[in-house]
């Protein structure tokens, strides 16, 4: 009867995660990590100095339509449609206590913009990143590091502004080492490619813009294609 | 021109004056090397409508919004007292959203001081204006002083000028 349990327990560990309109649950790293045929894994981690204990945060990514340069949204009716495609992510950090807290996420392929943040993980998104933000794109089968976000708190500024304030940093090696116990994870795992500047919609909050230091800009939108020229016949 | 440091008629409640366009504290306005009023009048504008969340932020896309979630007027509590404070709390956020989305394209927040602002209300009204409008294009600005400038510190902690 015990090997019977642990059977059905390893058999429903392997089965992929279903599809979610939205995700706010990690991964268990405890078990296998198994994407389905159109899922991703995307990495991150809150990573505090002895100046940051005692500080936390929680971001939120948004499904991005890069050719239109805008959110895309979910349909009213997704669930009554059945859909199951991730229009976004909340990771929340877990650790105010912790030198470094990683967290998997497993959503639809696709493009995520950075959405927002705060610096109280029980509360929600206070501040919008809509004048500007970063954003990358997963592939089917692919496990991204999206890179290391570093909490600061509510901090006042030097021309007097007081706002949160969430650092940003890279460690690919790092990443790959905390996750050594997953190998299904860890020998995917690749440096998300990220760009600054993607704009949306502002709403329901302080508005700011968010660039990763050192990461390029999207490049300008491109014009909308010319309408296709009548046939000879017609002209 | 900028609001000057005197006003010749009755001010307007706050609300309203905040659709006619822009207008700021008499001892503030706003610099941007090489632009002119009429480039203020029309990012503000345009910051305006953003700030309101109804267009893209760099585009030209006019959106509409359906009544979005505020958290912050989700924390005030319900009745006639907490629909004033959300008001209230809405206004003073559209405005900060505005004044960021002003700076972020590229405009700088200046400061007049005391002296400069009794100065400026002694002038006649055309020579007041020929000031302000000269300092809102100016690298370098004869009137007031830089209190906000665009700098990525979100994500760079900046204290006393120092990115850490």
């Amino acid at each position: 009867m015990k090997r019977l349990t642990a059977l059905i327990a390893l058999v429903l560990a392997a089965a992929p995660a279903a599809g979610q309109l939205s995700v706010e649950k990690r991964a268990d790293l405890a078990l296998p990590v198994t994407l389905g045929p159109d899922q991703a894994a995307v990495v991150f981690a809150f990573r505090r100095d002895a100046a940051q204990l005692g500080q936390a945060s929680m971001v939120s990514w948004l499904r991005y339509d890069l050719d239109k340069r805008t959110l895309e949204t979910q349909p009213k009716d997704a669930k009554k449609q059945g859909l199951t495609t991730t229009y976004a992510f909340e990771v929340r950090d877990k650790g105010r206590k912790l030198a470094v807290d990683y967290a998997v996420m497993v959503v639809s392929a696709g493009s995520y913009v950075l959405g927002g943040a705060t610096a109280d993980p029980n509360t929600g998104i206070s501040d919008i990143f809509c004048f500007g933000a970063p954003v990358f794109t997963v592939k089917p089968g692919e496990v991204a590091y999206v890179g290391d976000f570093v909490p600061h708190g509510i901090t006042k500024q030097a021309l007097g502004e007081t706002h949160n304030v969430l650092g940003y940093r890279s460690d690919l090696g790092a990443a790959r080492a905390a996750l050594a116990a997953r190998p299904e994870l860890a020998t995917k795992l690749a440096a998300a490619t990220l760009m600054n500047g993607a704009v949306y919609p502002c709403y329901g909050g302080r508005f700011y813009a968010y660039a990763i230091p050192g990461v390029e800009p999207l490049p300008p939108m491109l014009p909308p294609p010319a309408s296709p020229a009548p046939p000879a016949a017609m002209r | 021109m900028p609001a000057a440091a005197t006003e010749t008629t009755a001010p307007k409640p706050k609300a309203e004056a905040e659709e006619d366009g822009p207008k700021l504290p008499a001892d503030r306005y706003f610099n941007r090397t090489g632009s002119t009023w009429a480039d203020y009048k029309t990012d503000w504008q345009d910051c305006r409508i953003i700030a309101r969340g109804s267009q893209v932020p760099g585009q030209s896309t006019y959106i509409y919004v359906p009544a979005s979630y505020s958290p912050i007027a989700a924390g005030v509590g319900a009745g006639l007292g907490a629909a004033i404070a959300v008001a209230i709390i809405e206004g003073q956020m559209r405005r900060a959203n505005r004044a960021t989305c002003l700076l972020i394209r590229g405009w700088r927040e200046m400061k007049l001081s005391p002296a400069e602002v009794a100065m400026l209300a002694k002038l006649p009204v055309a020579e007041r204006d020929s000031r302000l409008a000269e300092a809102t294009g100016s690298a370098q600005p004869a009137l007031g002083s830089v209190v906000h400038a665009w700098h990525n510190d979100y994500a760079e902690l900046q204290i006393d000028g120092a990115a850490r």
